[in-house]
């Protein structure tokens, strides 16, 4: 009997034991399997700690580029930086490393970054300041000079849309791309709706500092090689583009006194980047080729020049409208003003197209005396406004349009990467690419 | 006669000492097949997970500005362009799953499927019950458009292929008895290269 008792513990016992044992590999494969996933979260999250250390970095500060390693949360991470690029193509590679020791196990997790400084062609529409900033031939101040301009129900935005102050939205306009501004918008109520519609989303917080070095490089770049050189400066120039590569070079503009001849577009610049010093730009026509044309304030008696007007449609030869893949392409740079110029033979049915990126350094896009124009239709700009101010090209009220034209802006998809030749570029650098391992 | 007593009792306590035993037995042999079972839900949720964080991640990744990152997006399934296997070609990545799979205890099990380029698609027939997708834009609200998706939430849910016995309950009958379940939600799984915009 006292054998059989003992038979029996050792039988319940080793029951018992084998069991347990089980019980016991399963839940240490368990807790097992639980620490290897929160080693890999927390070696991933140490990563993306130190990417986003490092990313804030770049984006503080341009010039940083030194290499940096730390603790956090119980790992290490490095963070290093590479550069590669040319002016106006900046590109910076981030690499964010880290390490977390799991019980043993050493588990290890990357992120990569990509971040590039970009063209200001990218965005449809950009201003310093959502006011009217009218400034006329002779600087004095246009009768609309620092009113708000509101973007109501109705208006659209195609193209990356961005203010270093503050949007003015009354009702429902419609923002296609991500829309970004320092400041909040300013939201009216406009026949009972508030509600702006941000199709890609909004992000406010966000400056973008428009850095005068890039007029400086467009001056140094600025007729290379041409024969014309000379007359550039002091004079206003008058250009028609021609869709064969050739243009009239006219200077002064409107007489041809010094210069009237039809050229091919190689011969004013080897650069790609055609430039008036001291006076004004008068163009038109349709052009063939890369090109940025511009027009720079000069000193003195030239100090109210540096304007490109716009005397007929700028077309690419290659219309971008219909084909994405157009190598034709043109920026359009004013130090001081870009005026449309006043054409009396246009009616409400008149359209005046623009295939190019317009950049105004200290002033704004708009059409000459537009708060007098009778209705002259409609102008059609393909591809991108950069300006200080929101220029204005008429007079609407409640009624719609009473005086001008109506405007119409699509950006040219062609420039959210690549703009035209020497044309402004960020000096602030912005994440293009994110990878994470 | 006493040495007669002592043999039967000896014999009836002998039975119901063999009868616990027995129970027991069978007690941790059901608490170690629960434990194997979750442990099992366990290890193909992680394994499930990290394929979809290592593909979500990289959402949108070296696709030029412009073309949208995300192409398809149901509620169980979905359709992105990403780099994927960075070299330097945009790929078009799937995750969707497949109807129930017929013949196992556990009706409720699907193919959770990964299909890059319009290849083969790869199934992992890992116990998944539910493949959930929830796009939000950047307040957390229902997005006007594919543009304005900026956050992914995923749920997941593997069960066990048979039911296991209640770690607790102990006598319940197969019927009475559950799946071992492993749940994951990820409420924040985006890349940064669909909002970066901008």
């Amino acid at each position: 009997m006292g054998k059989a008792a003992v038979v029996y513990v050792i039988g319940l016992s080793l029951i018992i034991g084998i069991g347990l044992a089980n019980i016991n590999e399963s839940s240490v494969g368990s807790m097992d399997t639980y620490s290897t996933y929160f080693g890999r979260t927390m070696a991933h999250n140490i990563a993306l700690a130190a990417a986003n250390l490092g990313t804030h970095r770049i984006l503080f500060n341009t010039g940083s580029s030194s290499a940096f390693n730390g603790t956090f949360n119980g790992g290490t991470y490095r963070v290093s930086f590479a550069d590669t690029g040319t002016a106006g193509n900046f590109t910076k590679f981030m690499t964010a490393e880290a390490l977390y020791n799991a019980g043993g196990d050493e588990i290890r997790d990357t992120v990569q970054a990509v971040f590039r400084r970009v063209t200001f062609a990218r965005y449809a529409w950009f201003t310093e300041a959502e006011v009217n900033g009218y400034v006329r031939p002779n600087g004095k101040n246009g009768p609309y000079f620092g009113h708000n301009d509101w973007k109501i129900t109705g208006d659209s935005v195609w193209g990356y849309a961005h203010t270093n102050y503050k949007f003015n939205l009354a009702g429902r306009p419609y923002f296609h791309n991500k829309v970004t501004a320092t400041n909040a918008a300013t939201l009216m109520d406009f026949k009972g709706e508030k509600d702006p519609i941000y199709n890609e989303g909004y992000e406010w917080g966000v400056t973008i500092q428009r850095d005068t070095a890039n007029i400086g490089i467009l001056r140094s770049f600025a007729n290379q090689g041409s024969p014309f050189a000379p007359y550039m400066a002091n004079n206003d120039v008058g250009l028609e583009f021609f869709a064969d590569g050739t243009a009239r070079l006219e200077v002064p503009c409107g007489t041809g006194a010094l210069v009237d001849t039809v050229v091919p577009m190689s011969q004013l610049t080897s650069s790609g980047v055609i430039g008036v010093y001291g006076g004004d730009l008068h163009i038109k026509g349709t052009y063939s080729g890369q090109y940025t044309v511009a027009a720079f304030t000069g000193t003195g008696a030239t100090g109210l020049k540096g304007n490109v007007w716009i005397d007929g449609d700028v077309l690419a030869n290659d219309s971008p409208r219909g084909n994405p893949l157009s190598k034709d392409m043109l920026g359009i740079v004013a130090e001081r003003m870009g005026y449309i110029t006043k054409d009396p033979t246009r009616t409400l049915s008149s359209v005046l197209y623009i295939d190019a990126a317009i950049y105004a350094h200290n002033g704004e896009f708009t059409a000459e005396d537009f708060w007098i124009l009778p209705k002259s239709g409609r102008v059609s700009v393909f591809g991108s406004l950069v300006q200080k101010s929101a220029g204005s090209l008429g007079v609407f009220t409640m009624a719609g349009l009473q005086n001008g034209m109506y405007y119409s802006i699509r950006h040219d998809p062609r420039f959210l990467n690549l703009g035209p030749p020497k044309y402004p570029f960020s000096t602030k650098y912005r994440l293009v690419a994110w990878w994470e391992g | 006669m006493s040495i007669v007593l002592d043999l039967i009792g000896s014999i009836v306590i002998a039975g119901f000492v063999i009868l616990i035993g027995l129970q027991l037995n069978q007690t941790i042999a059901g608490n170690a097949d629960a434990s194997t079972a979750n442990l099992n839900v366990q290890e193909s949720m992680v394994d499930i997970v990290q394929s979809i964080e290592y593909d979500f991640r990289k959402m949108g990744y070296g696709v030029p500005e412009g073309v949208p990152a995300l192409i398809d997006t149901g509620a169980t399934r979905i359709s992105f362009r990403s780099d994927i296997d960075n070299d330097g070609t945009v790929d078009i990545i799937e995750w969707y799953t497949g109807p129930v799979i017929t013949g196992l205890p556990n009706p409720n099990i699907r193919v959770l499927y990964r299909r890059v380029n319009g290849g083969n698609a790869v199934g992992a027939a890992l116990g998944v019950t539910d493949f959930g997708l929830k796009y939000l834009n950047q307040d957390g609200g229902p997005p006007v458009s594919l543009s304005a998706i900026y956050i992914i939430e995923v749920t997941l849910q593997v069960e066990s292929p048979y039911k296991v016995q209640d770690q607790i309950i102990t006598d319940q009958s197969y019927e009475d008895m559950e799946y071992a379940v492993a749940f994951w939600r990820q409420t924040r799984l985006a890349s940064r290269n669909i909002k970066r915009h901008g």
